[in-house]
């Protein structure tokens, strides 16, 4: 992407039809609510576009954008606000008891959307190594900078959280971590 | 599970989540107007930080100029009550503030403690000072005021029950029976002192006022040795 803009206007418009839907769909994995993903999308792209001074002598401006969203996002889940929609939620499911929504009895749901939902239960530091890894393809190297931790931090996330997800998946009886080796752009670790 | 995974990513519904093109446009129009309101950027910090600065300065300047009560500003009290409170300082350290004219009394009784002084202030002069003295049995209290005479006492408590024990030009003894224990009065240039000599258990009035008539003749003389002393600002 050429980081040359005319104007900061132009700077805006560039990054916002580049990255919306990738940061959407970042802040959905954190929240898991569509309504305060898009929230939040429109707050960290107003960040960028504050901003865009700042932003100049950066190189990349993908690692920029997502810096600013995961920290957006993870302020967002320690703030009053989002606790008190956590809990909210919380009561009203509890209220509904165990009784399924037509939309539930419709949508049955695929092998895919199970291991998504359990994905997304994971606590936050599993869950997102499992996102950048897999939904961003993003290198262990670049993930390490992005959360600002070394790299055998983030090979052991990425390992405990598979093994974590695969514990709560129903007859996921394959061992996932020992000796099971991934192979990408040449970067080879066991995990 | 590697391959479940990599088959999830491409297929997940998280990858489907899309913004529509009307709250795209609706979003971007949000950002701008948002953006452009705002505007602050680091110009505006740094002006606000000089701003800051500036009044502060000034607040500063102020408090210096008006000669507020820095003790009674921290302690947030706003009544006239209050301030006088605050104003005790160690007799050696007050020494500096009070008139020159006026005469300190020093301790003359063996002193344990270092007497406390407690001024109210009226802009830039001092009004009233108290001292207390704090002996081995006996506390002092001395009151120092601008602008009073032994007449405006006299005055004062003539329709009362007070009764005079010792009286001359400058000084004048009251012994109360009311609320305050005996005091002795003394005129000395443009101050009026006052002296009351108190048990430090005193357990009532009636007893400290019985004390008072016992010792009518000692803080007479303690008195007189305040008033006759010279201003010693050591």
């Amino acid at each position: 992407m050429d980081n040359d803009f005319s104007s900061k206007e132009a700077f805006l418009e560039s990054i916002f039809n580049q990255y919306n839907n990738d940061i959407y769909r970042l802040c959905y994995t954190y929240v898991k609510r569509k309504e305060t993903a898009e929230d939040l999308t429109q707050e960290i792209f107003l960040k960028c576009y504050q901003n865009y001074d700042k932003f100049q002598s950066l190189s990349s401006i993908k690692t920029w954008i997502y810096r600013i969203a995961i920290n957006h996002c993870k302020d967002f889940l320690k703030s009053g606000y989002s606790k008190y929609i956590i809990i909210s939620e919380k009561i009203l499911r509890f209220a509904k008891g165990k009784t399924k929504t037509p939309e539930d009895v419709v949508l049955k749901k695929d092998e895919s959307a199970q291991i998504t939902d359990k994905l997304l239960n994971l606590p936050i530091k599993y869950r997102e190594v499992l996102v950048f890894y897999y939904f961003k393809e993003l290198k262990i190297k670049e993930m390490a900078r992005l959360l600002e931790v070394n790299e055998n931090t983030v090979k052991s996330r990425l390992k405990r959280a598979k093994e974590l997800l695969s514990l709560s998946l129903p007859n996921e009886k394959e061992a996932t971590g020992d000796g099971e080796e991934i192979k990408r752009n040449g970067e080879d670790f066991l995990c | 599970m590697e391959k479940k995974l990599k088959e999830m990513a491409k297929t997940s519904y998280v990858n489907e989540l899309e913004l529509s093109e009307t709250q795209q446009r609706n979003m971007l129009k949000a950002i701008k107007s948002k953006g452009d309101s705002l505007k602050p950027s680091w110009k505006f910090h740094w002006f606000k930080n000089i701003l800051g600065l500036v009044a502060c300065c000034l607040v500063i300047i102020g408090l210096n100029f008006l000669d507020v009560d820095q003790e009674a500003v921290n302690n947030n009290s706003s009544s006239s009550s209050d301030i006088q409170e605050f104003n005790y300082e160690i007799l050696s350290k007050a020494k500096g503030n009070l008139p020159n004219d006026m005469t300190i009394p020093t301790p003359f009784f063996k002193t344990i403690e270092q007497p406390y002084v407690k001024y109210q202030r009226n802009g830039r002069n001092i009004e009233d000072v108290s001292i207390k003295f704090r002996g081995e049995k006996n506390v002092l209290f001395v009151h120092i005021s601008l602008g009073s005479s032994l007449k405006d006492i006299k005055a004062d408590t003539k329709s009362k029950t007070d009764s005079y024990s010792y009286e001359d030009s400058t000084s004048l003894l009251l012994l109360r029976e009311d609320n305050k224990p005996g005091i002795i009065y003394f005129e000395k240039g443009d101050y009026l002192y006052s002296f009351s000599l108190l048990p430090i258990n005193r357990e009532s009035n009636k007893k400290a006022v019985h004390y008072a008539k016992e010792h009518l003749t000692e803080i007479h003389q303690m008195a007189h040795q305040v008033i006759t002393q010279t201003n010693d600002r050591s």
